[in-house]
């Protein structure tokens, strides 16, 4: 009776979660088939499809969605996975993942810009370089960005791509216990990269096959880092959408909305050729794994891996460093080395709407992660009572808004809440971000939230009989550090949206992402540079804290409460 | 007695009319004060997002109608949220009251009944101070009719910049553009079309190889378009192999081409905005030996615009802002090179003397041209051309 | 008094106990032996009300004449103490103790209460330590103060010893067989080790051997 209730409650708000996407794809995908009665459509047809099967347009850019799509992806789990198996508990790689928050929370159109600035011609490696060794004066005329094969953006991809792979998976290690396994097979002689392509990676793979999937998805509907990084003669095909939705040509949207359908089928198919890849993989490594080898050629891949690992993650740091450079400068022209003048102007400009952008920001991101924090709590509480480990509607559900292409359901979306009449609402825009960081902040809860060992809040209930009131001080509070990260996440996804902020609030509340990228529309180094800083702040101060927090907290709180406390006063405690 | 009746009966059928006008004037006026104006505009520039703050701290003071930027990315995302508001049967209280466009944007909202009006010529500064003969593009936009849909707001003319310090007489036609390409590999690109400036390049291009120049405004339709524009990729193919980054990438835009040419990976940029060389040297983007000019045949020119969406909750208050962009005290202040530098639409005979002299002691920004230097305007074509030749050349280049 | 009443536990169609029937005094301590998978958990379970379905078990409860099997698990006024004390990290071990304090008494009178608590265990220079900082043996004695200060009826004990090193386990089990006494309610221990049950000087129960 009260499992019913709790399956049908959690069926409930899955729906209430995927039923705006289902309606955004109705609107999707009758334009495909050509009804469209605002441009006088009434009749459907099948006219948009064959208009995209002899777009030869279509063709090159899936051509090059497909390459970056499927190899950023796999170049990022080779990277992450090798970098895991080698920095494991060691002390350096401890410092390399304190890099990792910072990266996750700036924006990606703004590292992306960061990383064009660095590989250039006439970028920042080359003005180190020049002239002395180089020889020019002026920047060559190389391809070294915007590579018509898409490197530089698989490059920006994997970038960007890897630190969240990475993160999840040292947030997932405690599932499979990976520090005794170790140890028990290197008693047994394994090397260590050995262990870990044999023995754990396998264990691991399924934990983070979702976040795998998000990653794929994300590289193929990528707009704004594409858009920067990525060649434009053809463009990929989330870009070639979305230039044909905002084409002034208004009967160009019949054939983008069918291929924004062709796109989400790409996806599904790319995730499905994904899986059988993965399960012929297995097939055909298990017999290697059990031969009794205590190395493997394949080691090498590992460390090759590594290399690769390192040097991305310097890349993105530089990236990361140019940012506050050019916030600050005035001139800067080829080969310095570094600005010939400074200023604070750059800053300066963004003081006036300042208040307005930070506390719209702060607002929204506060309200939609809080509340995709209860909800995912709430959801997995239910997910626990149930004990239904596998297929809970939710568990797949949530993921349909992150996992398809934004410009698919937008608009059929902004179309519904027209007609609900939140359009325009901070409320709209909160419900829109929560969409997005609910699946974000769900994903990284889900484990230690499942491991929490339920005897602490039976043993409470024992002891009072409030179950409510220890729910939130004995079971959340001990979940602190997973809830803490779980909302930094959430936070850092909420600040990045723009689309969903754009079309819901109308343009009404500007953000400090909306102001950012449209400073970044206008392609200004320094503009974009003292933005994306402003941008990036709030995040890195809320991944800093759920750092710092946990581990301090009780001890601060204890010290605070001594001196608060008449009561404890009155005690002779202070023995210690 | 006859005739000074006559005349009186007329003249006194003027003042009655031009009554009428000021009392409806006065009408919208009254309607407009309260009333908040949403006035969606690209927001990429800094200085012309200064001056509409500007614009709106004026118009809070004379007429009590408040106005709000929303700043878009892209002309585009509004008309989407128009026709997203028509797809949801919003047809009153829409969230946008203004919009800034022209060209392509206008003809589909025009087209798709998305706009309200005619209104443009019933404003009184228009009928005070626009003299629609001074400029087809004032009544044609990129040929497709004003028909008053839509108010006037600046002018725009292509200009091109480089470097004094580098380069000393730089290509001054589309010829010369390519002999020097080929002389100097990789210092010279264009805008990708369909972006504006990349398809204003490309007509400028046709307008000075194409031997047949009345083509040009017919619709493509009616013309042998590949009879017409063979000369123009003929002259691709050969500049694209010689062009920045061996024609395998072009920049997204007129930013982008300033920031080549600061960088110094090109030799010339081009940009629809004259006074663009000037301010990028006033805030630090480009070296103050850069100095703007234009080709010797004159380049394309063209009218930006103020359209109000047909579900505006706001139509007085946007066209008490409209009026007040046609201002002379507005026009002025955008002409000047520190605020924004962007054309009047005013005739310089229809201004009284003294705001004549004001128009004449704006003071020039070093890299931005006068009129009598800006040269002759070629006129855009017929929009048609515009899709046309953006198809052709993504098949061409960008496959 | 507590009287467990006829207690039989079958899985399946096995009888894993049947008919038991045990009486314990107030400050006394039954001790309950058996192998694993004998059911003695489970008979904890069914004492406190949170046993799992798929078993079938069948008898009555009363503590001091009072029928408690009918009642829900929060209504019995169970007490119980497991292998690991349960101690709660984020809480110091003060705010532990007063956490198990019913809230009808008043705040200054709890804290009264908590410090007295941690004095019987001898560590009151640690009221504001958290539990990590708290060696096995003082973490024991704790997690047995909170649950009496919860005022329990009657305490269930489910092998609270087995973690703990043989010297320390001694040490503690005096502790715990004290306070028992003083607290005066019956107790049920549940435990592997025949020291454990004889240390506890009550009567002795293997179910083993009754089966």
């Amino acid at each position: 009776m009260l499992f019913n209730r709790l399956r049908i409650t959690s069926w409930l708000l899955a729906l209430l979660l995927t039923i705006p996407v289902l309606v955004g794809l109705v609107g999707t995908l009758l334009p495909a088939f050509h009804y469209f009665p605002p441009l006088g459509e009434l009749h459907f047809s099948l006219a948009s499809w064959r208009a995209l099967w002899q777009n030869d347009e279509f063709y090159s850019s899936l051509k090059l969605t497909l390459i970056t799509g499927i190899i950023a992806p796999v170049v990022a789990l080779w990277i992450a996975l090798s970098l895991l198996a080698w920095g494991y508990q060691r002390a350096f790689f401890q410092k390399i993942e304190k890099l990792l928050a910072p990266i996750l929370a700036i924006p990606h159109a703004a590292i992306a810009i960061g990383l064009l600035f660095l590989l250039s011609p006439s970028g920042w490696l080359m003005r180190l370089f020049s002239p002395w060794l180089t020889g020019f004066d002026r920047p060559p005329n190389w391809i070294t960005v915007q590579d018509p094969y898409g490197f530089s953006l698989i490059f920006a991809l994997v970038m960007k791509e890897m630190p969240y792979l990475l993160f999840i998976m040292l947030a997932s290690l405690h599932a499979i216990d990976a520090r005794k396994t170790l140890e028990v097979c290197q008693t047994l002689g394994y090397k260590r990269l050995t262990i870990w392509r044999k023995v754990l990676i396998p264990q691991l793979y399924p934990i983070i096959r979702m976040p795998i999937f998000i990653v794929i998805a994300f590289s193929l509907t990528v707009v704004d880092l594409a858009v920067v990084i990525g060649p434009n003669t053809p463009s990929t095909l989330a870009v070639t959408l979305f230039h044909w939705f905002n084409d002034p040509e208004l009967s160009k949207r019949f054939v983008a909305s069918a291929g924004a359908i062709a796109l989400m089928l790409v996806i599904g198919v790319v995730m499905l050729g994904w899986e059988l890849a993965h399960c012929a993989l297995t097939r055909l490594t298990k017999a290697e794994r059990s031969n009794g080898k205590r190395t493997g050629f394949t080691d090498y891949l590992l460390r090759m891996g590594v290399l690769f690992g390192l040097v991305t993650l310097f890349s993105a740091l530089v990236s990361l460093v140019i940012l506050p450079i050019w916030s600050l400068t005035r001139r800067w022209r080829f080969p310095d080395a570094l600005p010939s003048s400074w200023t604070f102007d750059n800053i300066k400009r963004a003081y006036p709407i300042l208040i307005e952008l930070s506390s719209n920001t702060l607002i929204i991101a506060f309200s939609a992660t809080l509340i995709a924090c209860l909800m995912s709590a709430l959801m997995l509480e239910i997910k626990r009572l149930t004990k239904h480990s596998e297929n809970h509607p939710f568990d797949w559900l949530i993921y349909v808004p992150i996992l398809l292409p934004q410009i698919g359901f937008l608009f059929g979306l902004h179309i519904l809440l027209i007609q609900i009449n939140l359009n325009g609402t901070l409320s709209a825009i909160i419900a829109l971000h929560l969409m997005y960081v609910l699946p974000y902040v769900y994903l990284s809860l889900r484990g230690p939230y499942l491991a929490y060992n339920e005897d602490y809040l039976v043993q409470a209930n024992r002891l009072t009989h409030r179950p409510w009131r220890n729910y939130f001080v004995i079971k959340l509070a001990m979940l602190k550090p997973a809830l803490l990260t779980a909302f930094a996440i959430g936070f850092s996804v909420s600040i990045a949206q723009y689309l969903p902020t754009l079309i819901a609030g109308e343009g009404r509340y500007s953000t400090l992402t909306t102001e950012a990228v449209t400073q970044a529309a206008s392609g200004d180094r320094k503009q974009v540079g003292s933005m994306a800083l402003l941008q990036a702040f709030f995040p890195v101060f809320v991944f800093w804290l759920a750092h710092v927090l946990p581990p301090r907290w009780t001890r601060w709180r204890l010290a605070l409460y001594l001196r608060l406390r008449k009561c404890y006063k009155q005690l002779p405690i202070h023995g210690q | 007695m006859l005739k000074s009746l006559i005349a009186a009966s007329l003249s006194g059928a003027l003042l009655f009319t031009s009554l009428q006008a000021n009392a409806q004037w006065q009408d919208t006026l009254d309607k407009a004060k309260g009333q908040t104006v949403y006035f969606n505009a690209w927001g990429g520039a800094d200085n012309v997002n200064d001056y509409i703050r500007w614009s709106a701290k004026r118009i809070k003071e004379k007429y009590d109608v408040t106005l709000k930027q929303v700043k878009l990315t892209d002309t585009a995302d509004a008309v989407n949220r128009v026709l997203a508001e028509k797809a949801a049967g919003k047809n009153t209280q829409g969230s946008i009251d203004l919009i800034w466009l022209n060209g392509e944007n206008f003809r589909a909202m025009k087209e798709n009944k998305l706009l309200y009006g005619p209104f443009s010529t019933q404003l009184p500064n228009y009928k005070k101070y626009i003299n629609e003969q001074a400029r087809e593009s004032l009544t044609h936009d990129f040929g497709t009719p004003v028909d008053a849909m839509e108010a006037p707001w600046g002018m725009a003319q292509v200009i091109f910049m480089y470097d004094t310090a580098t380069l000393k007489t730089p290509p001054k036609s589309i010829p010369e553009l390519l002999t020097y390409a080929q002389q100097h590999p990789g210092r010279i690109t264009y805008p990708a079309p369909p972006q504006f400036l990349g398809s204003t390049f490309l007509k400028q291009a046709l307008y000075e190889l194409t031997t047949d120049k009345s083509a040009l405004t017919k619709p493509v339709s009616h013309v042998d378009f590949q009879a017409v524009t063979a000369p123009l990729w003929a002259y691709l193919d050969k500049l694209n192999k010689v062009a920045w980054r061996h024609g395998k990438v072009f920049p997204t835009d007129a930013t982008q081409m300033i920031r080549l040419l600061d960088d110094q990976e090109i030799d010339v940029a081009l940009s629809f905005d004259i006074s663009s060389a000037s301010v990028a040297i006033q805030q630090g983007n480009l070296p103050d030996s850069v100095r703007s000019y234009v080709f010797t045949k004159g380049t394309i020119g063209n009218t930006h615009f103020l359209a109000i969406p047909y579900n505006s909750s706001a139509k007085a208050g946007a066209e008490v802002v409209a009026n007040f962009m046609l201002s002379p005290e507005a026009q002025i202040q955008k002409q000047k090179p520190t605020v924004w530098g962007d054309l009047s639409v005013l005739s310089y005979a229809k201004l009284s003397a003294r705001q004549q002299q004001q128009f004449d002691a704006i003071p020039r920004g070093i890299a931005t041209l006068n009129i009598s230097e800006l040269g002759k305007t070629l006129p855009e074509p017929d929009t048609s051309w515009v899709k046309a030749l953006e198809n052709e050349w993504l098949k061409r280049y960008a496959q | 008094m507590l009287s467990i009443k006829n207690f039989s536990l079958s899985l399946a169609d096995k009888a894993l106990i049947e008919a038991l029937n045990v009486n314990i005094k107030n400050g006394q301590v039954v001790s309950l032996m058996g192998p694993s998978g004998i059911g003695k958990s489970s008979l904890l379970n069914f004492l406190s009300g949170t046993l799992s379905s798929g078993l079938n078990a069948q008898g009555e409860v009363y503590l001091d004449q009072v029928a408690i099997h009918t009642k829900t698990p929060q209504e019995r006024r169970v007490g119980l103490l497991q292998q690991t004390p349960l101690l709660f990290p984020h809480m110091s071990i003060l705010e532990n103790l007063s956490f198990a304090i019913p809230a009808k008494v008043k705040k200054c009178d709890r804290l009264e209460l908590a410090y007295q608590a941690l004095e019987r265990v001898g560590i009151k220079d640690k009221a504001n330590a958290t539990p990590e900082q708290l060696s096995g043996g003082q973490q024991a004695r704790v997690a047995l103060q909170r649950t009496l200060l919860s005022e329990p009826g009657f305490l269930l004990l489910d092998e609270p010893f087995s973690k703990l090193d043989p010297a320390l386990r001694r040490e503690v089990r005096v502790f715990v067989l004290e306070e028992i006494r003083k607290a005066n309610i019956p107790a049920l221990l549940v435990t592997h080790d025949a020291e454990d049950a004889k240390a506890m000087q009550g009567p002795c129960i293997d179910l083993a051997a009754a089966h």
